[in-house]
């Protein structure tokens, strides 16, 4: 085979040339087949060439806001974002279960036998959950709009350092 | 400074931003701010590219900067920190397609006044600047290029990004695509012959290349 003539692999080997990939020895030996082959030199050309048009892709700027609202979120402990689309479904599922264990106390309370009143008789089941949860009911339109439930819990838990660490004085 | 292994100090000292990380771990108070300051463009760019979506790209920009603050404290500096940010965020960017794949959405056509176009005040500017018929010829040209990107595959795509707009050597590529550097190779190659396919009638213009915008 002529020396000169270019291969299948100098072929693939065309944009490493032009990305400054090859070794010295290889870009060498590259060069010295093109000098020999006008068709493989316009190949090339085209190849960088198209390279050199991709400069002309619109460079997307992020709004002006999007540094400070990354910084704000650190600094006030917000959880990470899920990805679109999960966070309803979490919060859903929070709801749904808040609403089973409400209805589930209701039945219970309802369908279990009534001792005859006495002033020393436990309340009955619905009244203790209902007790119990108060807070969560109330604001409940709030807990609806927290991302998960460790969160949740985390904000009872003062020792918690993931919410109520050092991050926002470091920050 | 805190104690740092001999890998991470060398780094550090050939790579600014490595160094910009490990005063972060070490709670060096505005270390973290920089950092923001000079990739959030910079991921914002690639991820929109990635994405489709100016909005998509610039939430997971924001939880990319919040992994690295919450794992700042065992940050070990293994590669360049561009190296180490891209890799976070190709991870959350193919979590991201393939959470989407999932619940396929209806996408709008992208032109002017989507989320790849430009914005209202900026091509105000560039449209003064610019006499009308090179305005139209660029406007054109853009948007064949644009084009021509979204037709790349996935890993194409992020493979020409990565090299084309952060400069980075087929070995960081595959750092970040957890791919042989090989692999890499070929798949800007093939990138490349469908570039040079795709935009075969802009690539010999008589006049030359247009001078990219401002």
């Amino acid at each position: 085979m002529d020396p000169t003539t270019l291969t299948d692999q100098d072929r693939a080997n065309f944009v490493a040339y032009l990305d400054g990939e090859l070794s010295p020895e290889a870009a060498r030996a590259l060069e010295s087949k093109l000098q020999a082959d006008p068709r493989a030199r316009t190949e090339v050309d085209a190849l960088r060439r198209a390279w050199q048009v991709l400069d002309h892709l619109p460079r997307p700027v992020p709004s002006a806001a999007s540094a400070s609202r990354t910084l704000q979120r650190l600094s006030v402990g917000i959880p990470i974002l899920r990805p679109p689309g999960r966070r309803p479904r979490l919060g859903l599922a929070l709801a749904a279960a808040l609403m089973f264990a409400l209805t589930l106390g209701y039945m219970l309370g309802r369908l279990a036998p009534h001792p005859p009143p006495a002033p020393t008789s436990p309340p009955v089941a619905n009244d203790e959950i209902l007790r119990r949860d108060r807070r969560v009911i109330e604001n409940f339109s709030l807990y609806e709009k927290a991302a998960d439930g460790r969160f949740l819990t985390g904000l009872a838990d003062p020792a918690d350092h993931d919410l109520f660490g050092d991050d926002s004085a470091e920050s | 400074m805190g104690a740092i292994g001999k890998t991470s100090r060398q780094l550090a000292l050939r790579d600014p931003d490595t160094a910009l990380m490990i005063a972060v771990r070490d709670g060096q108070p505005g270390a973290f701010e920089k950092l923001v300051q000079r990739y959030q463009h910079r991921l914002v760019g690639v991820l929109q590219h990635l994405l489709g979506s100016a909005e998509e790209a610039e939430d997971l920009t924001q939880e990319v900067f919040l992994r690295v603050y919450r794992t700042r404290r065992s940050y070990r500096a293994r590669a360049k920190f561009s190296t180490w940010l891209f890799t976070i965020a190709n991870h959350l960017a193919a979590n991201a397609r393939r959470n989407r794949r999932r619940r396929p959405q209806v996408s709008l056509p992208v032109n002017d006044s989507g989320p790849l176009g430009p914005r209202p005040a900026e091509q105000l500017v560039r449209d003064q600047a610019t006499p009308p018929p090179m305005r139209v010829q660029r406007r054109e040209l853009a948007d064949q290029v644009r084009r021509a990107v979204e037709s790349l595959g996935e890993r194409q795509r992020a493979a020409v990004l990565l090299h084309k707009f952060e400069g980075m050597k087929y070995a960081e590529i595959a750092q970040i695509m957890d791919l042989t550097p090989k692999a890499v190779k070929s798949l800007l190659n093939r990138a490349r012959v469908n570039l040079r396919q795709a935009l075969q009638e802009y690539i010999f213009m008589d006049s030359g290349p247009l001078p990219p915008d401002a």
